[in-house]
């Protein structure tokens, strides 16, 4: 009896051996990657404004230029300046000047308008904030962001106002200004 | 002699010839072997939005004793990262743990192997579940296998602003020989 219960136990040893034995081995390794994306952001602004006419007055257009905005940077700005190119004048800045149809000029009148042009970012419930400002040669935000945003549209209004003292250029002359917008992710 | 000794003696002489039947129709005990290492980390991905950004500093190596073998990989949400974020990198404090309502990349991360003399190659879009990257085809001793690593990050994937914080992921691979 005890050789019988000794031959069984064998055979369960072995077959079970057998059995767990392993048919597939394994072996694991790990990666750990980090990163974090490059703050950026990418603009572009449509539109610009000729033959305005300008009225005696406060002048207003808000549907001229538009402003395009992409950033993954919670915090984003536009900010707006005159950067005299042409060149401008000195003593002209944030001013509209006179343009004689291929460069500022002096003669015969060596003018500006008296108020500076005012340009305004609209806001955007939930995605920025608007600021209007009184153009300048520095920069000064419009736009900031309040979200990550992509190809975010918003409408930009020119300002200028005239008074009954600004002149009427002579000739083909015409005031003009190039507004610079720039993008940053502070 | 006793009839219950000479059974008794039948069985003892049995014993090894039941032993050599078993281990014969177990087939192999002794199993074929694979061993993967993984060459390192990615400190720093670098990613720009609007493309997908790739890396291929990181290469696994294998060694296997049979000529069919796998490697698969997954994310297996180590360091208590949420689930349901496997396969994305998620917002990590730089120092011991993800962070509370973390940023997320909206994209999974995908992982190819190279096809390689004795291994053939594939991608996979990060997930739970193990995913094969690499079918073997022959035994290897060290074979070198480079990877790519890809990210596709947009506009609208935060740049974090935290100190230290960045987005991680720790991929698992693992080798099979089947």
């Amino acid at each position: 009896m005890k050789v019988n219960m000794l031959v069984i136990i064998s055979i369960i040893v072995v077959m079970s051996a057998a059995v767990v034995a392993p048919v597939m081995a394994a072996t694991t390794g790990t990666s750990t990657i980090t990163g974090n994306p490059t703050a950026v952001i990418d603009i572009s602004v449509s539109g610009s404004i000729t033959g305005w006419a300008l009225d005696v007055g406060d002048n207003t257009r808000a549907n001229d230029v538009d402003l395009t905005v992409s950033s993954n940077y919670i915090g984003w700005v536009v900010a707006v300046k005159d950067a005299m190119n042409g060149p401008k004048i000195a003593g002209t800045e944030g001013r509209m000047a006179n343009w004689s149809g291929s460069a500022y000029v002096g003669d015969p009148l060596a003018t500006k308008l008296a108020a500076a042009l005012h340009v305004e970012g609209i806001g955007v419930s939930g995605k920025t904030t608007g600021a209007d400002v009184a153009l300048t040669d520095a920069d000064q935000p419009i736009e900031t962001g309040l979200d990550v945003v992509d190809a975010q549209a918003m409408d930009i209004t020119i300002g200028q106002h005239v008074a009954i003292t600004d002149p009427r250029l002579p000739g083909s002359n015409v005031y003009r200004i190039i507004v610079t917008f720039t993008g940053t992710t502070p | 002699m006793s009839d219950c000794f000479q059974r008794s003696r039948a069985i003892i002489l049995a014993i090894p010839v039941m032993l050599l039947v078993v281990t014969a129709c177990s087939g192999p005990v002794s199993a074929a072997t694979i061993d993967l290492s993984v060459s390192g980390n990615i400190p720093y991905m670098v990613m720009t939005p609007g493309i997908t950004s790739q890396n291929t500093s990181v290469h696994i190596t294998v060694t296997s004793d049979n000529a069919t073998w796998t490697v698969t990989v997954k994310d297996a949400s180590d360091n208590s990262k949420p689930a349901q974020w496997a396969g994305r990198m998620v917002e990590w404090d730089g120092t011991s743990a993800y962070v509370t309502n973390p940023a997320v990349l909206g994209a999974n991360m995908t992982v190819t192997g190279a096809t390689v003399a004795g291994s053939s190659g594939s991608s996979a879009t990060l997930s739970s579940d193990n995913q094969i990257i690499e079918s073997g085809t022959a035994e290897v001793t060290s074979l070198e296998i480079p990877l790519t690593f890809a990210q596709e990050v947009a506009y609208t994937d935060p740049h974090l602003t935290a100190p230290n914080h960045v987005y991680r992921i720790v991929v698992t691979f693992t080798g099979a020989a089947l």
